[in-house]
């Protein structure tokens, strides 16, 4: 199991999320802000299976619109390991 | 966020997490008056952050959340700058008074934490330009 960190500009949110719930993947979604004077970001939180992590990042490549200025990032991801993972 | 490696744009987009990739992430929950201060600091020393509106669960106020990606050998640094710019304060809240037959609320100081911080590790690290 792991946890996907994924931040995003708030315009691709939906398109994001829509999908990663298509293809069965569970997602949470923080508004959160780029640091300063860096507004309209969302961070999703997405628990994976090891073995699905390539294709949540590559639905995640292929929903974020290209970058407004060159240079600009479309997303950001941490992939991080989890411990435990329990869903009650 | 901001990052440095602009001018020299990888050629690869999947690229594993290398020497000057992040490898650690920073959640550190501060109080919303030191986040000015804290963000600047952060900025101005090229880390890469971002940041989320959360509260606290006992007194229920309003804080903020940081993301920080660190690369190998800011850690450090990064705490260096929650510590100058994230102050403990004492904060009251209005207990009722214990054995008291009257409704009289009691003023109890309580110490709010500079900065609460974990560092996690990160398996993999990629940015999608």
């Amino acid at each position: 199991m792991k946890l996907i960190m994924a931040v995003i500009r708030d315009s691709d949110n939906d398109a994001v999320s829509q999908a990663l719930i298509e293809a069965g993947f569970r997602v949470t979604r923080i508004a959160s802000t780029g640091g300063f004077l860096r507004r309209g970001l969302s961070t999703l939180i997405i628990g994976v299976s090891a073995d699905r992590v390539d294709q949540a990042i590559e639905i995640i490549r292929q929903s974020t619109a290209p970058a407004v200025e060159p240079g600009m990032r479309r997303a950001t991801l941490f992939v991080l390991p989890v411990d435990q993972y329990t869903q009650i | 966020m901001t990052h440095q490696e602009n001018s020299a744009p990888q050629p690869e987009p999947h690229q594993p997490a290398d020497s000057q990739g992040v490898r650690l992430i920073m959640t550190a929950v501060i109080q919303l008056q030191d986040l000015d201060k804290a963000s600047h600091a952060l900025e101005e020393a090229g880390l890469a952050f971002t940041h989320l509106s959360s509260t606290g669960g006992f007194l229920g106020r309003r804080n903020a959340t940081l993301l920080i990606g660190l690369r190998p050998g800011q850690e450090e640094q990064a705490v260096t700058i929650l510590r100058k710019t994230c102050r403990r304060r004492v904060e009251y809240i209005s207990m009722p008074l214990e054995g008291s037959p009257y409704q009289m609320p009691l003023s109890t100081p309580v110490n709010v934490g500079g900065a609460t911080i974990f560092v996690l590790p990160v398996e993999r690290y990629e940015e999608i330009q």
